[in-house]
């Protein structure tokens, strides 16, 4: 386990999403910790928030919030203002403030949470905001947008009720602002939330006309572009402009904006409301806390970190997650906040409140009759006339005992009715039901009962015209499915102490390390020779940082580290088994070999395509960008001596054959023209871009290029630029049409840079292999998106890296980090609970026909000559159910989805009496 | 089959059928009434007996719903759920009903719409053929 690390608890300040969960890991992880939030309740930005993209916001922050406000392990304050920090690791003293009473804590290692705050537009002229009622922020919007809202979901303008008809949002306000507001960064998150707002405003009425005013459209993250073809075909419409005032329509509330287009035509137009989107500000009184501690800032007022270790701050102990780091998505806060726990157990012996949650013994309650208790969970957004429909109907079913809505707190309603009511079946019925298994499952155990007794109800795509049978038909089925559960077996298995890494790039090898230095030994599996990955074509970080002496350290780290077997030339050709016990068959030059693993981290890289067009692989002077990153790095010389270099971005991203942007081409582009710009100050270097999307705090640099000369040229893709061959030694020129000038312009130059599309390099081969989703541009994904980002679809899987989505060398770090995390919480337990879902055989009635072994797809189930029977090993049987249907003597049997059930099924549906 | 609405059965894959849910919800699509859904955890767990069951009890069209043959999830559920329905067309045939009553459909992974498609589609289909018992 290493040298002697000291012993203690976490404080954690700021209660907003990325504290929550970074609360949950570490108690998970045997942590006590104490949650600060210097609110009434917790949850930080996202109460306030009608849909987080792509789904409800709800279902996924309360289940949160109740499973810190449950956890033994975890002491929220909330109401309470921290006053200082001393002390160093193993040793800190924090000094709070709730009401009128101070106190002091003491705590192992700190984690900075308190995120970000809306910028106010008040004092900003131009924007009019409080002088014209119509005029409200983003959030005030999202707070009219949301169904439990003053409005109760009907969207009314603040004037006089009227429901708008035409809507503008005007981008950038607080933000890539220098003159008045302060702000140079990019808030990264307008653009993506303004899509949403004008997208659910169409949903509540497709007639009111959405019109975004913005300078770049920043959809940088993942599934984010398709979002934008999404709104482009919904009608919503986007203008390039920067709006300079606002002004008040006589005789009424309307508004009129004045604008200049593209051709600096100048438009005035009326809309009934203006939605300021406005940036994100680090929390001022998390400012002052970070000053008077000594956590470094930077010139933004960020927290200041380096790209390498990306959640550390520059005093050891203390570590920052979430918007006081800059301006970051949900899923980014929450990546960073499993990160900083990864971070917080390579320093800190974990030091509990409580003992870890204790259940009682089974009962035998399958020997009972079925007594089902029904249990409901509504989102704000549904009907609520399910509510009287569910109460009524169940009330109808013979065998259901209670029904109860839960709502805040599902897992102690759930264990207290069950416990009361004394059933000992449930049916549960959500929007989601997936989401909430693990609640169900769980509250089943604390119950005593067998926790596969239950059935869940979906409540989403219900028909209005229909919605009462069709809501009974699903209650009926999953009542009767409920009854004729029997309980199944459950084991305990041991779980296997290794990791099994998949990738040998910056992600593979950052969460190697991560796993090996809290003591777990480590498989890392590299198809290539040599370990680095798309780190190795790796220059600089968009901040600027040396990437290959980087990389160089962490290949020499893995490789001497005896925790870790790195096994090069080797790929991946089978896998089966469970989140815990894993098998996973390699091969290494033709030679097979198996590998036992408790959990597996999937980052298998990504690559630029090679493009067909701008005369790549025609003309030496034409490069991928990864190849002139590679050329910079090994022989700089004749790449600084150019006269004049060309980049083109969007080279085969964002188009029909693949939709989604790679994210950091723009950082990448404008990172290297002002290194090139700064060694050679007369190059000349052009930069033909679609959009701009120096998201963050990338901004700046986008800024300094500009101040450095280089020249930037938008280009539409209907109308791209060329590239021709010059005659004398592979000289180029470019020709691309100028939308300032208004008339294509011939450009010279030495070299072309194309920053092609990045897509996974072996994605389908792993999905398949390792049983997990692929989103639709190909890249792994994540269940659910925005609240598990490194968890993959089936349990026990992580990923990180390229593979996941295009991502600068700092976020893949952060993600490989907070994967190790997820995947420490299982290897750090002893036992996993297997069975359940599976089949079984009954040996007295099998025939030994071989059935079973040539239809199991995982081949799980063998001969045991012992018994003289088939034998299904419940920890590896994927619970499919194909050898139950296959098999000729009925001799294999599935509890959770019997014959009985299938057989009776169509006559519960289909002879409803009521 | 009352009110012209055939009474249709769909046995769904969960899999399939809980993602295409979630994209037909956030499309606001829904699912027609008649159509019911009995979820199985994967489509090669559906015997034949499953399938010819819903007819006995008055239903007018049966179809599966589950992955493309090369993604199961499970590798050969689909296929041999395809096979079954096949088999059971020919039963029907032999019982003089119309084997276009029951259909195996092939959801690609993320469409949610097709989900909800397909349930239309086998509810105008089945209309065209009329009740199973005239």
């Amino acid at each position: 386990m290493g040298q002697e690390k000291p012993k203690g608890s976490v404080v954690i300040i700021g209660g907003g999403i990325s504290g929550i969960q970074a609360a949950l890991s570490l108690a998970g992880a045997g942590y006590g910790v104490h949650l600060i939030e210097h609110m009434s309740s917790l949850g930080g930005m996202i109460p306030n928030l009608h849909r987080i993209y792509p789904l409800c916001a709800c279902c996924k922050l309360d289940p949160r919030i109740a499973a810190c406000e449950q956890d033994p392990n975890i002491n929220i304050m909330l109401d309470t203002n921290v006053l200082d920090i001393s002390g160093n690791t193993g040793n800190f003293i924090i000094s709070l403030k709730t009401g009128n009473e101070e106190k002091t804590l003491k705590a192992g290692a700190v984690i900075l949470s308190a995120g970000i705050e809306p910028f106010d537009p008040t004092p900003h002229d131009t924007y009019s905001y409080g002088n014209y009622p119509n005029v409200i922020t983003s959030v005030e919007f999202e707070q009219l947008q949301r169904p439990l809202g003053p409005n109760k979901g009907i969207l009314k303008r603040p004037s006089d009720g009227k429901t708008p008809e035409k809507i503008a949002w005007l981008q950038c306000v607080g933000s890539r602002d220098i003159n008045k507001c302060d702000a140079p960064y990019c808030s990264s998150v307008c653009c993506m939330y303004a899509l949403k707002e004008a997208v659910n405003a169409k949903d509540f009425n497709e007639e009111i006309e959405t019109t975004i005013f913005y300078m770049d459209m920043r959809t940088h993250g993942k599934g984010f572009e398709e979002y934008l073809n999404e709104a482009i075909s919904r009608d919503v419409q986007l203008v390039r402009s920067r709006v300079h005032t606002i002004d008040s329509v006589p005789g009424g509330d309307d508004l009129l904006i004045a604008y200049a287009d593209e051709n600096d035509k100048v438009h005035e137009e009326n809309f009934n409301m203006v939605v300021l989107s406005v940036g994100l500000r680090p929390s001022v009184e998390a400012i002052e806390l970070a000053k008077k501690t000594g956590v470094k800032l930077n010139k933004n007022q960020f927290v200041a970190n380096e790209p390498f270790m990306p959640v550390s701050t520059n005093i050891p102990g203390i570590f920052v997650c979430g918007g006081l780091m800059g301006p970051f998505d949900i899923g980014e806060s929450i990546t960073q906040a499993a990160a900083a726990v990864s971070e917080i157990a390579a320093i800190l012996e974990p030091e509990s409140f409580a003992p870890p949650r204790a259940y009682p013994k089974p009962i035998k309650a399958g020997k009972k009759d079925p007594d089902i208790l029904i249990a409901y969970h509504l989102c704000p957004g549904m009907s609520p006339g399910l509510s009287a429909v569910l109460e009524n109907q169940a009330k109808e079913i013979p065998g259901v005992t209670a029904v109860i809505r839960v709502e805040d707190n599902i897992l102690t309603g759930l264990t207290e009715k069950l416990k009361e009511t004394d059933t000992n079946r449930l049916v549960f019925a959500s929007c989601t039901p997936v989401v909430h298994k693990d609640i169900v499952e769980e509250a089943l155990k604390l119950t005593g009962l067998n926790p596969y007794l239950y059935e869940t109800v979906d409540l989403r795509a219900i028909d209005p015209q229909s919605a009462t049978a069709q809501l009974k038909d699903r209650i009926r089925m999953g009542v009767a499915r409920a009854a004729l559960i029997t309980p199944p077996p459950v084991k305990e298995i041991p779980v296997v102490k290794r990791a099994l890494v998949v990738g040998g790039g910056v992600a593979g090898l950052e969460s190697a390390l991560s796993i090996s230095r809290e003591g777990y030994p480590v498989t890392l599996i590299e198809k290539e020779k040599q370990l680095g990955g798309h780190g190795r074509h790796v220059r600089a970080t968009w901040q600027g940082y040396d990437a290959q002496k980087y990389l160089k350290d962490l290949i020499s780290s893995v490789k001497k580290d005896k925790n870790i077997k790195v096994m090069t030339e080797t790929t991946v050709k089978e896998n089966r088994g469970f989140a815990g016990r894993f098998v996973t068959t390699v091969e290494k030059k033709g030679k097979g070999k198996e590998i036992l693993h408790g959990v597996s981290i999937l980052a298998p890289g990504g690559n630029p395509v090679k493009p067909e067009e701008y005369l790549y692989g025609k003309n030496k002077n034409v490069y991928l960008w990864s190849e002139l990153s590679e050329k910079m790095i090994k022989a700089p010389a004749s790449i600084e001596r150019a006269n004049s270099a060309v980049f083109i971005q969007c080279v085969g991203s964002r188009e029909p054959a693949c939709t989604h942007c790679s994210n950091f081409c723009c950082s990448f582009t404008v990172r290297t023209a002002v290194d090139l710009k700064t060694k050679n100050p007369d190059m000349n270097i052009y930069v033909l871009y679609r959009e701009m999307r120096t998201y963050g705090e990338r901004e700046d640099l986008y800024r300094e290029a500009r101040d450095k000369g280089v020249i930037f040229i938008r280009y539409d893709r209907n109308n791209k630029p060329e590239v021709n061959s010059e005659s004398d030694q592979g000289k180029l020129s470019v020709t691309v049409y100028d939308p300032i000038l208004e008339r294509p312009v011939a450009l010279k130059a030495d070299f072309v840079s194309l920053q092609s599309a990045i897509v996974g390099t072996n994605n389908q081969e792993l999905a398949n292999i390792f049983r997990v989703n692929m989103d639709s541009d190909g890249f792994f994904a994540e269940s659910p998106e925005k609240m598990r980002p490194v968890d993959a679809s089936s349990k026990g899987v992580y990923l990180a890296g390229l593979a996941v989505y295009p991502k600068d060398t700092g976020d893949s770090i952060t993600q490989a980090k907070a994967a190790a995390a997820r995947a420490l919480e299982i290897l750090k337990q002893d036992k996993v609970q297997v069975g359940g879902m599976v089949a079984e055989v009954m040996p007295e009635k099998c025939a030994v026909c071989l059935t079973c072994v040539r239809t199991c797809p995982f081949n799980v189930p063998f001969i045991d000559h012992e018994t003289g029977a088939a034998f299904i090993d419940p920890g590896l049987c994927q619970g499919c159910g194909m050898c139950v249907a296959e098999c000729p003597g009925k001799a294999i049997v599935m509890s959770t989805c019997s014959d009985q059930m299938l057989t009776e099924a169509p006559s519960v549906l289909l002879n409803a009496t009521n | 089959m009352t009110d012209n609405t055939p009474q249709i059965v769909a046995f769904c894959c969960s899999n399939c059928a809980s993602a295409a849910a979630n994209v037909a919800e956030g499309m606001k699509m829904t699912m027609p009434g008649n159509v019911k859904i009995i979820q199985v955890p994967c489509t090669g767990r559906i015997e034949v007996l499953h399938l010819l069951k819903p007819f006995e009890e008055g239903a007018d069209g049966v179809y599966v719903a589950g992955c493309q043959e090369d993604s199961c999830q499970y590798v050969t559920g689909i296929t041999k759920a395809a096979k079954r329905v096949a088999h059971v067309k020919k039963i029907l045939e032999e019982l003089e009903i119309e084997p276009d009553r029951i259909e195996v459909f092939n959801l690609s992974a993320g469409k949610g719409q097709e989900f909800v498609e397909m349930a239309h589609e086998m509810t105008g289909k089945i209309k065209g053929l009329g009740p199973v018992l005239p």
